[in-house]
């Protein structure tokens, strides 16, 4: 089923809207959870979670790119609960190893003397974003908005996995010098 | 934390950067890697599983495992093992890794050799001196060094070249996407019958594998194929032919440089493989494929399905000057069922992962490696490539070891 066809069932509050996203996007969201959350039960409760949410959400909203609507959904309630987990010490999953890679964009502290708010902040993102090759943006957005393994990346893109942390390197790097030039206090 | 929330903003950029990186549209510009891709990723999150290895089964007590083919009979716990993105810097990189591109005769060939060498059997004629370039991203400085370049015997050198390094011969081929016209072209310019051993094949019904099978003879299969010389070259960008019934044989070649890929022969007449980087499909028509995977089915054997890499759990219990030992009994039951591996370092991919991952003795890892453990000579781990620390879990409690 289209895209606009589920989401006019969301708007007609039919319980078909959840199935047809289920069997369209269910394992899209799933593989989102399950990266952040390495448990196949609290990824199935995530995914959903999202159903629900995007239940309530629909009406207002109308989102034109459906994919990425439920992926934000879920992404941020598995985020939500894997940071609950790591205060009761059941983290696992990517998340650990992204922050620590993550960490090499926190600009210098004598480098930076603005604060902003997540909307500013943003905004800076998706200008670096725009600011990558297509394919070291894809491939940065895998690792940091999918949270998809190195060795998941390196087989998707038919390329080898020093490859993909070469290129995650240097647009880590260059996040660090756009940051910086920001003056973006985190 | 700054860097969790470069994590929780990132989740609101804009949309089309989440949709274009969306996994199932990797390779939008090279659309020939899609299907492949896809293929692949199966591969990746088999050795993902394998890798945590003994993962959980919630129902039973204990899970087997096979280590490199020697069967261990494992607690049943699971494991998170610490991918860490690391890129070496030059000192830590091997030959190979360091120079992976080389111009030879004005053209340039990229690195092929996925883990190890070429055997000096497969090395024909010497070509001459190549110009082999790498770049180091810590220090951003480039370098060169020339090295010989030999014919690859039964392979076209505009296509392949062997460059040989530090007495090792490694396989480079052409970067450029020349799709072939039809099938003869290919069998010719490598010499596939002779340098693609097709032994191993898996057996797919509705696009699920029914078997997996080893096969001792693979001449008929060839002499079909070569009958089928004129099959046309099909630019399949849709990958249609995924999911329907084929025979898939596994695909590794020291000469021409891959390391289990794909080659299959779908029931409608389809020859597809991803050996030679780009997706190459050809009409081979359901005469010539009905015979080869008839076949195939009569004579091939049950086998045991072999994982990407094998994978070694267990404590670092010994570290000498070329070899670590490994001591597997945190996995079993009753530790005296321990079996200790010795894990032969005879190049920096070992020595490296300990030295940046700061692992010492006592640490959980999980070392990969790629061939099989022999039983008679005891089990000593060749071909390691990579160790990286694990986590044990036992339930649903993390234990940092």
């Amino acid at each position: 089923m289209e895209d606009n066809q589920i989401v006019e069932l969301y708007w007609a509050r039919s319980e078909n809207a959840i199935s047809e996203t289920a069997d369209k996007y269910g394992r899209y969201c799933f593989s989102i959870a399950r990266n952040i959350l390495h448990s196949s039960e609290d990824s199935e409760e995530c995914v959903n979670d999202t159903y629900l949410n995007a239940w309530n959400a629909m009406p207002d909203q109308r989102p034109d790119k459906l994919a990425a609507f439920l992926g934000r959904i879920t992404r941020n309630l598995s985020l939500n609960r894997w940071e609950k987990y790591t205060a009761q010490k059941r983290g696992a999953g990517q998340v650990p190893l992204v922050l620590d890679e993550l960490q090499e964009c926190i600009p210098a502290k004598e480098r930076t003397d603005r604060i902003v708010d997540d909307l500013v902040l943003a905004d800076i993102l998706n200008r670096f974003l725009a600011s990558l090759t297509a394919e070291k943006r894809k491939i940065f957005m895998r690792r940091y908005w999918y949270l998809s393994p190195v060795t998941e990346i390196a087989s998707d893109f038919a390329i080898s996995e020093s490859k993909v942390k070469m290129s995650l390197l240097r647009s880590r790097n260059e996040l660090k010098r756009f940051l910086e030039k920001e003056g973006v206090d985190l | 934390m700054k860097e969790k929330r470069i994590l929780d903003v990132l989740g609101q950029v804009d949309e089309k950067y989440i949709e274009e990186a969306e996994p199932a549209k990797q390779g939008f510009q090279k659309p020939q890697w899609v299907k492949w891709g896809k293929w692949a990723a199966v591969a990746a999150t088999a050795c993902v599983c394998l890798a945590v290895g003994i993962h959980l089964i919630p129902d039973k007590k204990t899970d087997f495992a096979s280590v490199g083919g020697i069967r261990r009979e494992y607690r049943n716990v699971a494991l998170t093992v610490s991918e860490e993105a690391i890129v070496w810097p030059w000192e830590y990189k091997t030959v190979f890794e360091r120079f992976n591109t080389i111009v030879f005769d004005g053209r340039e060939y990229t690195l092929k050799t996925s883990w190890q060498g070429i055997n000096d059997i497969f090395i024909g004629e010497e070509l001459g001196t190549g110009k082999g370039s790498g770049y180091d991203t810590y220090s951003e400085q480039h370098y060169q060094q020339d090295f010989e370049v030999w014919e690859i015997k039964g392979i076209s050198s505009e296509l392949m070249i062997a460059a040989e390094m530090e007495g090792q011969f490694y396989t480079f081929s052409l970067d450029e996407y020349i799709p072939p016209v039809t099938l003869g072209e290919v069998l010719d310019s490598y010499s596939l019958p002779q340098t693609l051993g097709l032994d191993h094949f898996g057996i797919y019904q509705e696009g699920e594998e029914s078997g997996y099978y080893s096969l001792e003879e693979d001449g008929h299969i060839w002499q079909v194929l070569s009958e089928c010389r004129d099959a046309a070259f099909i630019l399949d960008e849709s990958g249609a032919y995924i999911g329907k019934d084929h025979i898939s044989f596994t695909a590794t070649s020291e000469p021409l440089g891959v390391y289990k890929r794909v080659f299959y022969i779908s029931a409608d007449g389809y020859l597809g493989t991803n050996v030679f980087d780009w997706s190459y499909t050809f009409y081979i028509g359901e005469k010539a494929a009905r015979d080869i995977i008839a076949y195939a089915e009569e004579h091939g054997k049950n086998a045991e399905r072999e994982p990407y890499t094998y994978n070694l759990v267990g404590t670092l219990a010994e570290i000498g000057d070329d070899y670590i030992l490994i001591d597997d009994s945190v996995l079993c039951s009753d530790e005296k069922d321990g079996m200790v591996f010795k894990v032969s370092t005879s190049d920096i991919r070992i020595r490296r992962c300990i030295d940046f991952q700061k692992i010492g003795v006592g640490s959980i890892v999980v070392i990969q490696f790629t061939e099989p453990l022999n039983i008679e000579e005891g089990s000593t781990v060749y071909g390691a490539v990579s160790m990286v620390k694990g986590y044990i879990n036992d339930g649903s409690v993390a234990v940092p070891e």
